[in-house]
């Protein structure tokens, strides 16, 4: 019967195919992980490091050079002339702002969607939005010209009771920009907490082991944190998902809410977005690429399917990028608005017309060759497109910012523009301090998210065999018992063992894993964590705060508040006319507002889970058993029962931890 | 076959009373053509009512059927696995495009005799100098043509991927996933372009002077939010009655945070739009706006801010809600009524331009064409199996923790 034969061999490729791909190959244990991880930042910095730290670093000196150039002179010499007032510098920030943006969506909404594969770049990316975004804040910081009056932008309760006009797209961009800087290092800080714990467990030198003490908070592993852990973390992810929105919306807005044709178009917001992740995306791979080159080991990790999925990310983007570009120029054709037609032509047949057709190349063309699967598992092909778009997407902002405001509406005005050295040397500065900043990070912290990684793996179970120093815990007579720990091989056995022990009756009790464990709170039923509700409640503290501070500042003086209050009150209420706007203009207060809410959010969750956690915690006894405080943050899963629980009994819990399978009891001094 | 065992069913599925419904579905369609054809007599005394009447319950339901073929491709786009269970009732949805294709007929008709519609298509204007400058698109021929294309393209679309997965229900080759799959990434490209240019054509095209680059995006999101608490509200209706019992609430928390996430889209969409030509205040363009702020009209747009966004948006936020069948059915509901408040508004300002008014046009074209199409979904609930059977990710999907 060869057809049936075929027909199953047929239906068995198929699901091959459709097989879901492991996420970490060769059935690496936790262990495993960990040394691989911990190793990059432990072992001595490799010599291509040096080479290529010294060569960035060197670049990134450039920064402090010309500013204090061009700070001691004044902006003149940089390219700027009317009627180009935004020139490469804003272009700059656009193009780095907008780049960090991938490391907050892979963290934030790959999470939402189920992304596992996320796990392995997450870390990576978060490090990388950090510095894009310190890169950014560079250009429009020195762009105010009077750097020293840079504190005008904030709004300080100050004698001369002037302040800022929050209906302006700027100032939304430094409560943008100022939020998503703060708020993305707090989550890259977050994430790293047990991380960092398994650093400060595996640190031989005692000042780099309180180092990473105090800079974990003290974290033990326990599941009863990991629940608020959990909890938090999603929360402020979904916090940080809005932000991320956000921030390329408000800084398209600086464009987008003018009159001037080519800026003003409805598209740009969501346009920015996938802008932002599409160029993000090709920068992890920029980084990626060499980083598995570099050191092999982490490939088991950073897989050929994460690079094929990020092709694949790469592609969807800049098809949707492309999409942009194409009902830009159909709607400006079909509004019939003789300057928006204008200036979509001269981009494309005007002196600039390379740069518009650098960027629909390399955006919009380029990408189309990951359809094929070839060009996705050719790490040279991925590495190199990657560089191209990113070419591609400067150009983009040229061509947005530089090409459309060279041709004003009077054409006695027209002029070309050229950047400076001045220019480039900043430009070519943050590209070095960047990448100088990324590989410090690669020294100093784990590249890869060590917890959620070993949620990957397969059978976490392999243990590491190290003979455990006769003594070394040993519980002397006489001394007092904190509580008897038991070590489990597997997060089946543990589950198991913690339901039979919330069912015996124990109630000081606590389970500790180096990584958070499925169907745990179940089995020993855990409230539900209330981190949401503290998220919920800073939220709207941030709101009202905002709704204040927006509302006063922007609305004349109430009568009634004249005979009641002190001049310094009074002095809050700044009326002013701004574009014929209302006072209280409602749709132009919502990004401050956003912003406000998402900034107390993200960090009420933050302090919400230390202290349902029980963090800060400078010591805990179960540290004084050495294999739980060598391991806990590794690969070790421990069950301890407390001495001071009524149904405790040395005996008798101890015959119950072994018959649960419990192995290496042992007794924990106080 | 070893990859397609039936996954375990806890609760024995109560069979669908399919005598019982045919008749049901038979009167609905019934009652839909009599309705319709009421208010076809009406529009004999209110033309113009009757056409925007028309065009509005049109999109609503097409809306709903185009919709719900977007969220059949990303199933396959996304290689996702959650949602084999839930899918069938999609793909049923979507495959009703050839109903949509036919209640699109009396807006042809308009395009070229009746003119009450498209003010660009009255012979009035063919010298106008605005309409010249775009008359490379908006001229008859064209329209008709793209409205055809983007036709037969959504009953194409639809069709295979509904008649493919019915198919695997008899022979469970996962071989037809595959092609599916392979197929949904061009598929999803021009059902991109036909969703932008449909909107572009069918309502921005009521005001040719008017044009927004969002717009595509803006009614397509609608879209998608409507026709997501369409699928869930049938999910719930069927779970509820035991006909399908491996949905459970992982599935309903899972297809509830796609519901928020589509409200939070659409404010988000909804708000870009507004707030930048509002901020802009270019007469050209901002009296889109005026005209749908001004009197009780503005009253009916801040019940959309309120009602679209942040009531299913605040209800939604809480797990419990998504988690509960009947919590997220009344949500589901809620966002499906504002979707035809929103196209209400977006529509009907061109013929009551001072207020809002409902006249009983308005109510009998679309009861008529609820019940045509209810009768219609019936019917092809009934022609297949209510999940795919033998999806090779079925087991994947009932397996599912959210």
């Amino acid at each position: 019967m060869p057809i049936a034969e075929e027909r199953v061999e047929k239906g068995e490729s198929g699901s091959t195919l459709l097989a879901r791909p492991e996420l970490v190959l060769n059935q690496r244990e936790a262990s495993w992980v960990t040394d691989a991880v911990c190793s990059l930042v432990e072992k001595p910095a490799p010599l291509w490091w040096w080479v290529a730290a010294g060569a960035f670093g060197l670049l990134a000196a450039a920064v402090p050079l010309v500013v204090v150039y061009f700070v001691s002179t004044g902006l003149g010499v940089w390219g700027l002339q009317s009627p180009v007032f935004w020139g490469v510098a804003i272009l700059n920030f656009v193009f780095w702002i907008e780049i960090g943006h991938a490391g907050t969506l892979i963290s934030a909404i790959l999470l939402f969607t189920r992304q596992r594969w996320r796990n392995s770049v997450n870390r990576a990316s978060e490090a990388m939005t950090i510095f894009a975004v310190l890169c950014a804040a560079v250009f429009p910081l020195f762009h105010i010209g009077r750097q020293w009056m840079f504190w005008y932008l904030v709004p300080v309760p100050e004698s001369y009771a002037v302040w800022q006009n929050f209906r302006a797209p700027l100032l939304w961009d430094e409560f943008a920009v100022g939020t998503y800087f703060t708020v993305s290092c707090l989550f890259w800080y977050f994430g790293l907490l047990p991380d960092i714990a398994s650093l400060r467990d595996r640190a031989t030198k005692l000042w780099k082991k309180r180092l990473y003490h105090v800079l974990c908070w003290g974290w033990t592993g326990s599941l009863r944190a990991w629940r608020h852990y959990e909890a938090g973390y999603l929360c402020i992810a979904g916090v940080v998902s809005v932000l991320v929105i956000s921030v390329a919306s408000v800084v398209s807005t600086d464009f987008a809410t003018t009159v001037l044709p080519g800026w003003h178009t409805t598209i740009f917001p969501p346009d920015f977005i996938t802008g932002a992740i599409f160029s993000g995306f090709a920068m992890i791979v920029t980084l990626m690429v060499p980083l598995r080159a570099a050191y092999p080991g982490l490939k088991d990790m950073i897989t050929a399917k994460h690079l094929d999925n990020m092709a694949k990310v790469l592609l969807a983007t800049g098809s949707l990028v492309g999409y942009s570009y194409l009902i830009e120029l159909f709607i400006a054709w079909y509004g019939a608005n003789p300057y928006e037609r204008y200036t979509f032509w001269n981009r494309i047949t005007g002196p600039d017309r390379c740069t518009y057709f650098a960027m629909f190349g390399f955006n919009v063309i380029l990408p189309q060759i990951f359809w094929f699967r070839f060009c996705r598992s050719h790490p040279w092909i991925l590495w190199t497109s990657s560089i191209l778009i990113n070419v591609g997407m400067w150009f983009e902002r040229y061509s947005i910012i530089v090409v459309s405001l060279e041709r004003d509406f009077l054409p006695a005005s027209w002029r070309h523009y050229l950047p400076t050295w001045v220019d480039w040397g900043l430009f070519f500065g943050s590209v070095g301090l960047f990448f100088f900043l990324f590989l410090l990070f690669l020294r100093v912290l784990p590249t890869i998210s060590v917890a959620e990684i070993k949620t990957l793996l397969a059978k976490p179970k392999g243990r590491r065999t190290r003979e455990a120093a006769a003594g070394e815990s040993g519980f002397r007579p006489g001394q007092e018992i904190y509580g008897l720990g038991a070590e489990f091989s597997s997060e089946e056995e543990l589950r198991r063992a913690s339901e039979e022990t919330r069912k015996k009756g124990y109630v000081w009790w606590d389970a500790y894993a180096p990584y958070p464990i499925h169907g745990m709170e179940r089995a020993m039923r855990l409230p539900k964590s209330r981190v949401s509700f503290f998220v919920l409640l800073g939220g709207l503290l941030g709101l009202l705060i905002g709704i204040a501070m927006v509302t006063a500042t922007s609305i004349p003086r109430p009568p009634l508040l004249q005979s009641l209050t002190t001049g310094q009150l009074q002095g809050l209420f700044y009326a002013t006319v701004v574009q014929g706007k209302p006072y209280f203009s409602l749709p132009a207060f919502v990004p401050v507002l956003l912003e406000l809410t998402i900034l107390f959010a993200a960090f009420s969750g933050f302090l919400a889970v230390v202290f349902l956690a029980r963090l800060p915690r400078p010591h805990h006894p179960v540290w004084n058993w050495g294999e739980l405080s060598r391991r806990a943050t590794d690969d070790g899963l421990f069950l301890v029962i407390e001495a001071r629980d009524p149904a405790f009994s040395p005996i008798e819990s101890r015959q119950f931890l072994e018959s649960l399978g419990g192995r290496r009891l042992t007794f924990i001094p106080r | 076959m070893v990859h397609n065992q039936s996954p375990s069913d806890t609760r024995a599925a109560v069979p669908v009373p399919a005598a019982k419904w045919k008749t049901l579905a038979a009167c609905l369609q019934g009652a839909g053509i009599l309705f319709l054809a009421a208010s076809f007599a009406g529009s004999w005394w209110h033309a113009r009512e009757f056409l925007h009447g028309w065009l509005f319950s049109f999109f609503f339901f097409f809306s709903l059927c185009s919709g719900a073929l977007f969220w059949v491709l990303l199933h396959y786009v996304t290689n996702a696995g959650w949602g084999v269970v839930v899918r069938r009732q999609a793909e049923n949805v979507a495959s009703l495009f050839p109903w949509v294709a036919l209640l699109f007929l009396p807006i042809g008709w308009d395009v070229f005799w009746g003119h009450h519609l498209y003010e660009w298509t009255s012979p009035a204007l063919a010298h106008d100098p605005a309409l010249l400058a775009k008359s490379a698109y908006l001229n008859l021929p064209f329209f008709c043509l793209r409205a055809i294309f983007f036709f037969a393209f959504w009953i194409l679309a639809a069709h295979f991927f509904w008649n493919s997965s019915r198919l695997q229900d008899g022979d469970g080759d996962p071989w037809r996933t595959v092609r599916m799959q392979k197929a949904s990434y061009g598929l999803l490209v021009v059902y991109g372009a036909c969703m932008t240019f449909a909107a572009i054509d069918w309502l921005m095209g009521l005001d040719f002077r008017w044009g927004s680059t969002l717009w595509g995006g803006y009614v397509f999101v609608g879209a998608a939010g409507a026709s997501l608490s369409l699928w869930i509200l049938i999910i719930v209706w069927l779970r509820e009655r035991h006909h399908l019992p491996q949905v459970n609430e992982e599935h309903l928390h899972l297809m509830g945070k796609l519901l928020f996430a589509f409200t939070a889209l659409w404010g988000y969409f909804a708000f870009s739009q507004y707030m930048l030509i509002w901020y802009a205040n270019i007469p050209e363009e901002t009296y889109f706006f005026i005209r749908r702020n001004f009197g009780s009209w503005n009253w009916l747009a801040i019940g959309l801010v309120l009602g679209r966004f942040f009531v299913p948006f605040l209800f939604l936020l809480p797990q419990a809600t998504k988690r509960n069948p009947r919590m997220l059915a009344l949500a589901a509901g809620w966002v499906l009524g504002m979707q035809a408040v929103e196209l209400y508004w977006l529509i009907l300002p061109r013929v009551f331009e001072k207020a809002v008014a409902i006249g009983w046009l308005e109510i009998a074209v679309w009861a008529g064409m609820g019940s045509l199409m209810a009768g219609a979904f019936l019917r092809r609930l009934l022609s297949c199996e209510l999940y795919p059977l033998r999806d090779p990710r079925l087991r994947e999907s009932v397996e599912v923790i959210s």
